[in-house]
């Protein structure tokens, strides 16, 4: 596993509390109440508290690199100060990775949670891009999704991409890991292990975010997506995905 | 990368309502014969590949063309075997792109893909509907030659696939699987699974809602087809139709589940019985 190696900007002192604000698990965008096909995961019991990190790290591999290069290309859109024609390009952006989605569960609550942190981002930062991004959005009523927002709120920080994709990572897998601890036997000690362990995967993912455009990001996760299929047909259930 | 060896097939629709098949362009390895009538109405026609499986310096595109109202049915002659690829630089690749017109039907139903021990290997497809066409488009990925020990023994398999309405797209999947560098048997890829398969049920323009219900009665027969060695799982896709993905410890019980989807999915989508092609028989 590969560490990055080109240098990343710095930024701000400013910026980087902002970022903090912005990618924090507790921010109130609905994270918690979806499991993104883990919960049918664990109901078929095929994933347990042994299998979970592994788990995790290969989820990074794949789901999170896709992420990542999304939350990258959006940032870099929202940085270029030349073009024109950017809510538009944001937006096709969105479709495509909705279409990348095949499980409607995850993809709906991927959608759910990127309006509500458009919305909240744009509302607390009152940047004008973001405002922008939210009046289309609700004009046009386009999905869009959390880490394609995720950029595009970095971008308009002046954020450099891959700072962003990194900590929109620590963001996504933190929240992940407090589902994951609802549906099996991990305490905190052990989730914060886990969270420290998985750091090279989540500099891994970055570095495969950036290294293609978007739309060759590959991700290979076709249980994860048969379980999130199966998410609503559960007996009982915790999570809404 | 070798001159594409090119096959261009286009299903023309007749005032007598039946669809003809003219072979634009045929080079080898491919080939096909003529089409077929089929007992549901589509016109049948058989993919050959004469090399008897794709070698690591094939270059393969085909492109299915099918004109307002043809109904058209495509499949292979049986399964499309990948050999060894002999160097790293050496990658075969096949590129399939379809065209379905206005109220045309098609059907793209390839026997399983089976990647030999060492095979390089990158298969692109695109499927591009206009306002009502319909597709049932599936693909099964085997993980190599079973009986004789091999299980994701080969170096890589890429695949590229857009499914678009009216050049909007609304399902890609893109994925690389290297099985040296990362482990299919992951939870987090196929966990205890080494075959999986996809099948798209699309129509041009019918609304979200017809697409739920839809859902709700694939994922009932999902239901009943899953058990410990084989699990399914349908969705609706972002607008236009829906996916069903399975994951499974055998060939076989995949491909008959495969089956049961597309005939349930045939009968409800257009209301046609769903007829094996003709190589079955």
């Amino acid at each position: 596993m590969r560490n990055i190696v080109d240098p990343v900007e710095i930024p701000s002192l400013g910026a980087l509390l902002r970022l903090q604000q912005l990618a924090d698990s507790s921010l109130p965008v609905g994270g918690a109440a979806h499991s993104f096909g883990i919960e049918s995961l664990v109901d078929a019991r095929l994933l347990s508290a042994d299998s979970l990190e592994m788990f995790l790290g290969d989820y990074l591999t794949e789901a999170g690199a896709l992420e990542a290069a999304y939350c990258i290309s959006s940032c870099n859109l929202a940085r270029d100060s030349v073009r024109h024609d950017i809510i538009p390009e944001w937006l096709r952006c969105n479709t495509e990775l909705a279409a990348r989605k095949l499980s409607r569960e995850s993809r709906e609550a991927s959608a759910a949670m990127g309006r509500r942190f458009l919305n909240l981002s744009a509302r607390i930062s009152g940047l004008e891009l973001l405002l922008q991004a939210s009046d289309a959005v609700r004009e046009s009523r386009a999905e869009v999704h959390l880490a394609p927002c995720f950029g595009l709120a970095a971008g308009s920080l002046g954020l450099d991409a891959r700072i962003a994709a990194a900590a929109y990572l620590q963001q996504s897998i933190t929240t992940l890991l407090g589902c994951c601890q609802r549906l099996l036997p991990v305490g905190q000690t052990r989730a914060q292990e886990i969270l420290w362990a998985l750091e090279p995967y989540k500099l891994h993912a970055v570095e495969r975010g950036s290294t293609f455009p978007a739309a060759r990001a590959s991700s290979f996760m076709p249980l994860v997506d048969v379980m999130s299929c199966r998410h609503a047909n559960l007996y009982t259930r915790l999570f809404i995905s | 990368m070798a001159t594409p060896a090119r096959l261009h097939l286009s299903f023309e629709s007749a005032s007598s309502g039946e669809t003809t098949l003219r072979v634009k362009q045929q080079q080898p390895p491919w080939r096909v014969v003529r089409g077929f009538r089929s007992a549901s109405g589509e016109t049948l026609a058989h993919l050959h590949n004469l090399s008897g499986g794709i070698l690591d310096t094939d270059n393969l595109e085909c492109q299915l063309d099918l004109a307002s109202h043809a109904q058209a049915q495509v499949t292979s002659t049986g399964a499309t075997r990948v050999y060894r690829s002999r160097s790293r630089d050496r990658t075969a690749v096949q590129r399939v792109s379809a065209r379905v017109g206005a109220g045309a039907y098609l059907e793209f139903l390839p026997d399983q893909l089976i990647p030999f021990s060492g095979s390089r290997f990158e298969q692109i497809a695109s499927v591009d509907l206009d306002e009502s066409a319909s597709v049932i488009w599936w693909d099964r990925v085997a993980p190599g030659r079973e009986a004789s020990g091999e299980i994701f023994r080969f170096h890589s398999l890429a695949v590229s696939f857009e499914l678009a309405v009216n050049h909007q797209p609304i399902a890609i999947e893109r994925w690389t699987l290297d099985p040296q560098s990362n482990q299919p048997d992951s939870l987090a890829r196929l966990g205890p699974f080494h075959h999986f398969a996809t099948c798209y049920v699309c129509r041009a323009g019918e609304p979200g809602s017809y697409w739920r219900k839809f859902e709700s009665e694939m994922q009932s027969l999902a239901d009943c087809l899953s058990n410990p060695e084989i699990l399914w799982g349908v969705s609706s896709l972002r607008a236009h139709g829906i996916v069903i993905r399975g994951v499974a410890t055998s060939g076989r019980a995949l491909g008959s589940g495969l089956l049961e989807f597309w005939k349930a999915a045939k009968w409800s989508l257009c209301g046609r019985v769903a007829t094996l092609p003709r190589k079955i028989h």
